[in-house]
């Protein structure tokens, strides 16, 4: 049974389209002008089983952008271009199964742990990423020697795999594959051939050659002593048996030169091959999981920032992020105030509160990204992190206006609260930005206390902000939903937000400090309104002039 | 059928492969076969053009072959024919030339040796019989005599004339109108023809001889084509190569040396004026003049109409006469 080179599930699983790919793949070899190949069989690739549904948190934590951003690769000074699309997509529908999460956990752990694998592996990436450029002429330049560039491609082939078979021999996690599927192929006919054939292209044959030296330094002469074709190797044939071929192949239809004669042997040679081919694009994209997970993992890094692989728990275990921070701050060259965020259980609601701009929206972003890097078997962007398994993630983050939109803003909002009842999993996490906050507070808040109600029937783990801080703080005195936790945004003494979140209701929203600190109060806008004016009387006095 | 491609090292598999790509057949690795896999058509096409392209080859070959066989039988039959023509000269004859060339150059000296004559054939019947010996007759100046390189140009106009005429059948008389007469037969009676039938010019000797030459067969042999072998033969065709021959066998020379003409009178309409001639009879064989002989013509003594019409003939004639007369000595 064929090795598959899968590195990021449990179960090995071809998951791109194997005969489209091949087809492509081959019309790429032979023509070289099939740009896009990779990407398009992994844009179009199978995802594992996910009980994640994309539309319902991708665009709200803003995930094509930190895919873009965070899942970097550079490679000795090189950033070559991953294929984000894919990343994406295996980013946006985290496994179901355990066991393929423990794999790409182990994947990364021994990864971190074992830096020559990691050297290993961005030499297969780089070499990969060659014999993509190969294929797909990314250059876009004119192929002057067709069968050199069809060589050129076998001899990266030929080298990913020697380097596979080779490099991963002592690994001990999912890595490991890949040197069985090395070792396996080396040991192919296919691979004989290839091996032999590049052999013949490097040395058909070697001639001894004296020279003569003038007393000048000159080359006066030189004798050949012997000459040795590599009577050994399968694709040598006599002068005459290749004369006869270059004939026998015009016959047939080809043209006549030594050029179509070796096209077709090269055409023989990956005949054999096809399949192991196609398996290496399958695994460019593996390879651009791992290695992006490590690049997010160095940014984090040089921030001074630290990142883990979570230790996953029970529902009814304690949840706790140490060091939590927003890597999307990070990836707009903001360093982030890392945090800590406990909660009990998972099953539990926690109500948010705390001053505008002090960071209520970042952390529900952090705690969407962060459960969803966890879910993916990757690191996540706290020093430390205990987290509980989540069928599934609802967000609602961004308040825009649609120019389609059938409702107002409050009704598009109680639309989305609808259709979260509707579909929401039990067991899913679940992130409410200013809940209500497009109607009238005491309508809003009624509202407000049923859907924090009736969500404590599906269980989710949910963070909800909020500026109803009355209510909020009625809720917390009454006691009476259960589950019911809540958080603040802790302030220092000049009352500025220190991003820290602690149990408790804030008592304020300190709208007249952001005011101030953005410039809107009463004094602030009447010299803004002086020197308006001024300005326009300076303007028509000029104009009449 | 296996392929040229294919060598006995290959594995099974990877020669089965190759036979399926130089095939062109669909399946693993076909792409670039589906990009550059020929037409069916195409290798029939290139069968039945290689086949015609053999056959035009053949075709052409073979005209080659034909051409150059035609050719060598061409150059064969000439050379036969040369060798045949040649066949009855000896190396002697061959040399003819020579002989003729020496004897004339040394007649024509500027020097005049004096008149000479062999006794023996100071009587009318040895004349006689001696002048019927097998002859070269040359008459022209005697600038162009004394000259081997000139000589060809002298050969070409000298013919058969009323000097000779006259000195084998002599008229009766000396009369205008007798030598008339015989100039007039010098040029047109058949019987003169018959007279001075073993007499034969220089010119066929000059012209003709050299094709019988060893020189003319290596050129023939050398000839790479047809066109340069018919040139050849259609020189040896036209060339009067029995005279040639005849003209190479001839015991002895009759040279007539006209030497340069009195510029002081006019000249006839031919040409002919006042001058001084020399005649001499020579044996090829030996080198030794047997005749010598220098005497003059002048046309001034003829009527007016002989003298416009046949002075040179008449003079000719005359001068055999003084010729005959101061040999028998009567």
């Amino acid at each position: 049974m064929q090795i598959i080179p899968d590195i990021l599930h449990a179960t090995p699983t071809r998951r791109v389209d194997v005969s489209k790919t091949r087809l492509a793949l081959t019309l790429a070899f032979a023509s070289g002008s099939a740009g896009g190949l990779f990407s398009e069989a992994l844009d179009e690739a199978i995802m594992a089983p996910s009980t994640w549904r994309p539309n319902e948190f991708a665009e709200e934590l803003f995930l094509q952008r930190f895919v873009a951003q965070c899942f970097r690769v550079k490679l000795g000074g090189r950033e070559p271009v991953m294929h984000t699309r894919h990343l994406y997509r295996l980013l946006c529908q985290p496994p179901a199964e355990a066991a393929t999460v423990e794999l790409r956990r182990r994947v990364l752990f021994e990864l971190t742990e074992r830096p020559a694998l990691r050297s290993a592996l961005e030499g297969v990436y780089l070499d990969l990423c060659r014999l993509r450029g190969l294929l797909e002429n990314a250059s876009g330049g004119r192929i002057w020697d067709e069968n050199r560039r069809r060589l050129d491609i076998l001899r990266a082939f030929k080298s990913i795999l020697d380097a596979m078979a080779d490099g991963f021999a002592g690994a001990s996690s999912g890595l490991r594959r890949l040197s069985e599927f090395g070792l396996s192929v080396r040991q192919s006919e296919p691979y004989q051939a290839l091996s032999d054939l590049l052999k013949c292209d490097a040395r058909l044959a070697s001639v001894d050659v004296r020279l003569s030296i003038g007393a000048d330094g000159s080359v006066n002469g030189f004798e050949i002593l012997k000459v040795q074709e590599s009577n050994g190797n399968p694709f040598v044939n006599p002068v005459w048996r290749r004369w006869l071929a270059k004939v026998e192949l015009f016959v047939r239809g080809y043209r006549f030169s030594d050029g179509e004669v070796l096209a077709h042997l090269v055409d023989a040679v990956v005949s054999g091959l096809e399949e192991e081919i196609v398996a290496l694009v399958q695994l460019l994209g593996d390879l651009e999981f791992y290695l992006g997970a490590l690049g997010f993992r160095d940014q984090a890094a040089a921030a001074g920032l630290s990142v883990c692989l979570p230790e996953m728990v029970e529902p009814t275990q304690r949840r706790e992020l140490l060091g939590l921070f927003n890597p999307l701050l990070l990836m707009s060259g903001i360093v982030p105030v890392a945090c800590d965020i406990h909660s009990e259980r998972l099953a539990s609601t926690s109500l948010i509160t705390g001053p505008n701009s002090g960071g209520k929206t970042r952390l529900l972003q952090s705690l969407g990204l962060t459960q969803l890097l966890a879910q993916n078997g990757v690191f996540v962007p706290a020093r430390a992190a205990r987290i509980a398994w989540a069928s599934g993630l609802v967000a609602s983050l961004i308040e825009e206006t649609r120019a389609d939109q059938a409702e107002g803003r409050l009704g598009m909002e109680l639309m989305r609260i609808r259709s979260l009842f509707e579909k929401l999993p039990p067991g899913a996490l679940v992130l409410l930005d200013e809940l209500c906050s497009g109607t009238n507070p005491s309508e809003g808040e009624q509202i407000f206390e049923l859907v924090v109600t009736m969500l404590n029937q599906l269980q989710p783990q949910a963070f909800i902000s909020t500026h109803f801080l009355v209510f909020a703080d009625r809720l917390q005195q009454a006691g009476k939903v259960p589950n019911l936790a809540f958080l603040q945004v802790q302030l220092d003494e000049q009352r500025r937000p220190t991003y820290q979140f602690a149990p408790g209701v804030a008592s304020s929203s300190l709208a007249a400090h952001t005011a101030e600190r953005l410039g809107v109060t009463g004094e602030q806008l009447s010299a803004l309104i002086q020197q308006n004016l001024r300005v326009r009387q300076l303007g028509s006095a000029g104009g009449a002039s | 059928m296996r392929s040229f491609l294919v060598t006995k090292r290959m594995s099974p598999e990877l020669s089965a492969r190759v036979l399926d790509s130089v095939r062109g057949i669909s399946g693993a690795g076909a792409g670039r076969r589906a990009l550059k896999r020929p037409s069916p058509l195409v290798p029939l096409l290139r069968l039945t053009t290689g086949a015609c392209v053999l056959a035009v080859l053949t075709l052409v070959l073979y005209a080659r072959h034909q051409r150059s066989q035609r050719l060598e039988r061409d150059r064969s039959a000439l050379l036969d024919a040369v060798r045949q023509a040649g066949s009855s000269l000896s190396a002697n004859d061959r040399q003819q030339r020579g002989r003729i060339e020496a004897a004339l150059s040394t007649q024509a000296a500027a020097a005049y040796a004096g008149d000479s004559f062999a006794e023996e054939l100071r009587h009318e019947s040895r004349l006689e019989s001696e002048l019927a010996l097998a002859t070269v007759y040359v008459r022209g100046s005697i600038d162009l005599l004394a000259t081997p390189a000139r000589l060809l140009q002298a050969a070409t106009s000298s013919y058969k004339d009323s000097l000779l005429l006259c000195l084998l059948d002599p008229p009766d008389e000396r009369s205008e109108k007798t030598l008339k007469a015989k100039a007039r037969a010098a040029l047109t009676k058949a019987t003169a023809s018959t007279v001075m039938a073993h007499v034969e010019r220089l010119d066929p000797l000059l012209q003709a001889l050299p094709l019988l030459d060893p020189s003319w067969k290596g050129r023939i042999e050398a000839a790479e084509n047809a066109a340069a072998l018919a040139t050849y033969q259609k020189l040896f065709d036209v060339a009067p190569l029995p005279s040639a021959v005849r003209a190479a066998k001839a015991r002895q020379l009759l040279a007539v040396m006209d030497e340069p003409g009195d510029p002081t009178v006019p000249a006839e309409l031919d040409g002919e004026r006042r001058h001084a001639v020399r005649v001499t009879l020579t044996d090829l064989s030996s080198g030794q003049v047997r005749l010598r002989y220098r005497g003059a013509v002048d046309p001034s003594w003829l009527s007016e109409g002989a003298r416009a019409e046949h002075a040179s003939g008449i003079d000719g004639c005359s001068l055999a006469l003084d010729f005959r007369k101061a040999v028998l000595g009567r």
